[in-house]
């Protein structure tokens, strides 16, 4: 990290971190008052792993409802047509209650609730890293 | 330096860029034989969407069984794509699924064409 004196080349080697790489792309834009043009917006959101995004919204909806409750509404699109079977549904509560501690409701509500939140937690790490590598990348081939 | 226009004509926009960046450090041959291989571990986008479509029938996340994500399609499969929001949600994003299988196979191939 150093100060941003309007140069790029005093980046001599190329070991960027995660944080440079950032914010190096929104300096140029904001240099260049274009942050806000639509073409830049859009090259920035087509940047951004829209499924990391979604999951961890979804990991993190799950860490603040309550699982004791009884149930009040659900996503589920065969729940709400009425077909009482659904091999997926339980998975939040099921998380839920892992976040909770309590292992065993979790695995009555369904049985692969912990391993999912083991394996949706792995595939967001895979995303950001793959993400911010590419960030780097492109910056390098943007800006030098 | 390589033409991707001319080796690879079947693929396009973010693939295209990373493939023509790949063929700026090789020479002719090496491109061509780059090429041979990526065609051949290549998976078409289109397979892939036509793939999670197949997901609304009842067997979901073959497409997280063909980008080499087994554990994701176990858990597709068996809690039918996550109540079909996971299938709905790699149905906007199969491009990107399928361009980052397609990205880990030409790192890979280049990474051989280069030591061979």
């Amino acid at each position: 990290m150093g100060i941003y004196t309007g140069n790029i080349s005093f980046y001599g080697t190329t070991k960027y971190t995660t944080l440079d790489s950032i914010l190096i792309l929104s300096y140029y834009l904001q240099q260049n008052g274009k942050m806000f043009e639509l073409k830049n917006f859009l090259t920035i959101t087509k940047r951004i792993e829209w499924e990391a995004v979604f999951w961890i919204a979804g990991l993190l909806y799950l860490a603040f409802i309550n699982p004791y409750q009884t149930q009040q509404f659900s996503i589920c699109p065969f729940h709400n047509m009425g077909i009482t079977f659904c091999p997926g549904c339980g998975l939040g509560r099921s998380i839920s209650f892992f976040y909770h501690g309590d292992i065993i409701h979790s695995l009555k509500s369904h049985p692969m609730g912990i391993i999912a939140f083991f394996l949706i937690s792995y595939r967001i790490i895979t995303l950001s890293r793959k993400m911010f590598r590419n960030f780097h990348k492109q910056n390098e081939v943007l800006y030098g | 330096m390589a033409n991707v226009l001319q080796l690879l004509p079947e693929i396009m926009g973010e693939e295209q860029m990373y493939i023509s960046s790949i063929f700026k450090n090789m020479d002719d041959n090496q491109a061509q034989q780059f090429t041979n291989v990526y065609r051949t571990r290549r998976k078409d986008p289109q397979t892939i969407l036509l793939v999670t479509l197949v997901g609304f029938l009842g067997i979901a996340g073959i497409q997280r069984f063909l980008t080499d994500q087994i554990g994701l399609g176990i858990l597709y499969l068996l809690t039918g794509g996550i109540c079909m929001i996971g299938t709905i949600i790699d149905l906007v994003n199969y491009r990107k699924i399928a361009f980052e299988y397609n990205q880990n196979q030409a790192n890979q191939i280049a990474m051989m064409v280069k030591n061979a």
